[in-house]
């Protein structure tokens, strides 16, 4: 694993000067480069985050043309420092990967690449290549997908180091052009292939599976055709994917109700019975089935049926005795040519599951890029009896393969658009190139309440649970849960698209490393209500939430929360919305308070006054009165001298606090969240300590208290506040900040 | 009583659409899709009285026609395609055509 010493997205920044110097540096080598090794194949390069307590690199300063003189540094440093904008500093990408098609078999000259920096941003790049000399290859970005301005250059110089031995080699990339510093990445090889991928063949009971063909079986075919055992996983280890094929065993023929025959869904529910590597998910994996025939009879040769539910492409099939059983008469050898028809078939369905279209309707839709058709295409994905000729011309200049543009589509295209089961960006999945690895960490979240089913205007609060699952003590960041960098977030409601919540700030936190036993937990609250976004629960509807957390270069991933947001019951939350779903009272709410958008304030105060008895009136009252709770700090920039003014706190607030937090504590804490429940009433008892109501702090904790033991919370928490109502009593003064819950 | 089989293939798209054999109506549907993994809208069976028949497409309320005049001799089974310029293919096969 290569680490880069410092660099902000990945790689060197360089002058212009320095891109050129390093260009011809490059040409000047490749001249003694060895050939002969092939280099094509997955290349990536990580970013390695120092370990807590050693010092953070530095951030590269984006450097400007020429060299900075020693009078001017300080002032250029200045310059540089204000040049880099919360743009730049967001895109430090964590991972790149490489795939370089040069060379093997049916090379693309062509170059592509992703760059991830965790799952929050990402973009895909592809090049086309033209040979500058052995081992070196220039040419054009031609295709980007994803946040462009993260790589605004727009040409790439690759240069590769090959070797027998795959630690060894590696391929470096120079991005230049597009108006940014030119980039330097060195990538390390992976493996020849571009993507995993696992088929399963089955077949039903007394039906055989055509996995293999002998090219040489019958006589039309190909002069230069090579002849061997040719095998399905073959066909696609070919077009470049690290193919791991299995079955799982018969299908038994009742599946396809009692007229033996197949419909659509019948298949795709035997697909989720019989498929071992079923799951609701996007998946490098699809099932293959072999059966008699389709409910509509034998015109139907094969299909990939799965376009149903939520996670299409995943199942295909091919029906042995549909037409293409029928060799055409006079055929020299017809039981080659239907074998060949069957295998045929089978590879034609299975690139359908990888997306690709009919070769004469490349251009319909909206394709990744601009395609024409091919109509005579000599690919599997071409029906041989449509073109000019017929099926004899059709498999006399078949080579069983791919046509180049299949095939930079199934190598080169976004993951997302060929991986089986994916569709847009978390379409009842996210997180499609998650690399969760074994961290020994699981995520979980929940909303602490019998039914995750939330009133129409209540704001939605969830909690979250990173816990030890391991044999040994983990380092994990405290901060990891609080909804910053790290952490990320997806709202997905039926039948939209998925959308990535963005709360209103991130905060930059030093790591602070906590050690968490085998099975301790570490605990967080996220209000994801709203965001930058706008608000992403406000519709009525069912929800799916899920949650990823960065761990040093993994992802945690949370099992999807299923949650519901109930229809308004009156009018008077239908017109309440229309104010309450602002920007600006998401603000109010998401920072517990402000003493400046005064609109988003007299909205929830309406919110409170009309709507008493309903959930999101807690939260309304939480956010009016939590800046008085204590002396609040206004900063004034009219006037002559800018300047902060104190407001006292209010007695009126803190009242108004108790008995919101108070009165009904219970239901309280269910709509806030134990752990935000927590933390407010721990605001207001400390406030009334400082104030000298010791008594009424005392018994604001022993009200919290009993309200969260009945709703079961750990015992350490009820611990905490016992301590904290006897600190109270005794008139000491407590620790800052609320007490964490991971021990 | 020979049999036409009649497959309505590429191009559809949520087209409202009519076959008539010798000026009957045998088949409507208000919105036909393509299925793109197979290339196939839809397949229609109808039983006719003569190997000679008139074949009626009509799509989008008339917007377009296409009438053709078929002796089942030399094809039991069309195909009907719509064109990148809306306009309608007409093919006949003595074979009955497959997808996949």
């Amino acid at each position: 694993m290569l680490e880069e010493k410092d660099g902000e997205n990945g790689g060197e920044r360089l002058n212009d000067a320095e891109g050129d110097e390093l260009l011809e540096e490059e040409n000047e080598l490749s001249a003694a480069t060895p050939i002969g090794v092939g280099v094509s194949g997955l290349y990536e390069w990580t970013l390695s985050l120092p370990r807590p307590g050693l010092p953070t690199p530095p951030i590269a300063r984006s450097v400007g043309k020429g060299q900075v003189s020693e009078e001017s540094e300080t002032s250029q440093a200045i310059a540089d420092l204000d040049a880099i904008d919360a743009t730049s500093v967001a895109f430090v990408f964590k991972r790149e990967e490489l795939r370089l098609d040069v060379d093997g078999r049916y090379p693309q000259m062509v170059a592509s690449g992703t760059l991830y920096n965790g799952l929050a941003v990402r973009i895909d790049w592809v090049a086309k290549l033209s040979k500058v000399s052995a081992n070196k290859w220039t040419g054009a970005i031609f295709y980007k997908n994803g946040d462009a301005a993260a790589l605004p250059h727009t040409q790439v110089s690759v240069k590769a180091s090959p070797s027998p031995w795959a630690e060894s080699k590696q391929a470096r990339v120079i991005f230049t052009g597009g108006g940014g510093p030119a980039r330097s990445v060195t990538y390390k090889f992976k493996s020849r292939y571009y993507h995993p991928v696992q088929f399963e063949f089955d077949s039903v009971v007394g039906t055989t599976a055509v996995t293999s063909v002998r090219t040489h079986d019958h006589p039309n075919r190909p002069a230069s055709l090579a002849s061997e055992s040719l095998k399905l996983e073959t066909v696609y280890s070919r077009a470049g994917f690290a193919v791991a094929p299995s079955t799982s065993g018969p299908v038994p023929l009742p599946a396809a109700g009692a007229d033996v025959r197949w419909s659509d869904a019948e298949m795709h529910d035997a697909m989720q019975v019989y498929w071992s590597k079923w799951a609701n998910k996007p998946q490098w994996a699809m099932w293959v089935l072999s059966a008699s025939l389709h409910e509509s009879g034998s015109s139907l040769g094969g299909i990939m049926f799965d376009d149903l539910g939520p996670n299409h492409r995943q199942g295909t099939a091919v029906f042995n005795d549909a037409f293409i059983a029928n060799a055409p008469a006079g055929d020299a050898n017809p039981t080659a040519w239907v074998r060949r028809m069957r295998f045929w078939t089978i590879c034609h369905e299975m690139g359908h599951a990888f997306n690709l279209a009919h070769s004469w309707q490349k251009s319909l839709g909206s394709p990744w890029i601009p395609l024409v058709n091919e109509p005579e295409a000599r690919s599997f994905m071409n029906y041989p009896y449509s073109v000019a000729g017929g099926q004899a011309a059709f498999f006399a200049s078949f080579a069983y393969r791919f046509s180049d543009a299949e095939l930079l589509f199934m190598r080169h295209a976004p993951a997302k658009f060929v991986q089986m089961g994916n569709a847009d960006w978390f379409d009842h999945h996210g997180f499609e190139q998650a690399d969760e690895g074994d961290a020994g960490l699981q995520l979980t979240t929940r909303v602490n309440r019998p039914r995750a089913a939330f009133e129409f205007l209540e704001p939605v609060v969830i909690e979250l649970k990173l816990k030890n699952t391991s044999d040994r003590t983990v380092l994990v960041d405290e901060n990891a849960l609080s909804g910053d960098h790290a952490t990320t977030v997806i709202i997905k409601k039926e039948g939209k698209p998925a959308r990535q919540w963005y709360p209103y700030a991130r905060r930059c936190l030093k790591p602070n490393p906590v050690a968490l036993k085998p099975g301790e937990a570490l605990y967080g609250s996220l209000f994801v209500s709203a965001g930058l976004n706008g608000w992403d629960l406000a519709e009525p509807g069912r929800y799916a939430i899920q949650v990823a957390i960065q761990h040093d270069e993994l992802e945690v991933l949370s099992p999807a929360l299923a949650l519901k947001v109930q229809p308004p019951q009156a009018w008077e939350e239908q017109r309440l919305a229309q104010d309450l779903f602002s920007t600006d009272v998401g603000r109010v709410m998401a920072f517990d308070g402000s003493k400046h958008l005064q609109q988003a304030n007299d909205t929830l105060r309406e919110v409170a006054a009309r709507l008493p008895g309903y959930k999101v009136a807690p939260h309304a009252l939480v956010a009016l009165d939590a800046p008085d709770l204590r002396r609040f700090r206004l900063l004034g920039l009219s006037g002559a001298q800018p300047g902060f003014t104190s407001v006292d706190a209010s007695e009126q607030a803190v009242s108004e606090m108790e008995g919101a937090l108070l009165r009904e504590p219970t239901a309280v804490a269910e709509t806030l969240g134990h752990i935000d429940y927590k933390y407010y009433v721990d605001r207001l008892t400390d406030a009334l300590a400082e104030r000298g109501d010791r008594e009424r702090a005392a018994n604001g904790q022993a009200v919290m208290c009993k309200a969260l033991a009945e709703r079961k919370v750990l015992p350490e928490i009820l611990a905490e506040s016992e301590r904290r109502r006897n600190a109270y009593q005794r008139g000491h003064k407590l620790g800052g900040g609320v007490a964490s819950a991971s021990v | 009583m020979p049999n036409l089989t009649v497959d309505l293939r590429e191009g559809f798209h949520h087209t409202e659409t009519v076959i008539k054999v010798d000026g009957a109506e045998v088949y409507r549907n208000g919105d036909l899709s393509t299925r793109l993994q197979v290339g196939l809208a839809a397949q229609v069976r109808v039983t006719v009285p003569t190997e000679d028949v008139e074949l009626e497409i009509e799509l989008s309320g008339g917007a377009q026609r296409e009438v053709r005049t078929l002796s089942l001799a030399q094809g039991a089974f069309v195909g009907v395609e719509v064109g990148e310029s809306g306009a309608i293919v007409i093919r006949q096969s003595q074979e009955p055509m497959g997808y996949v």
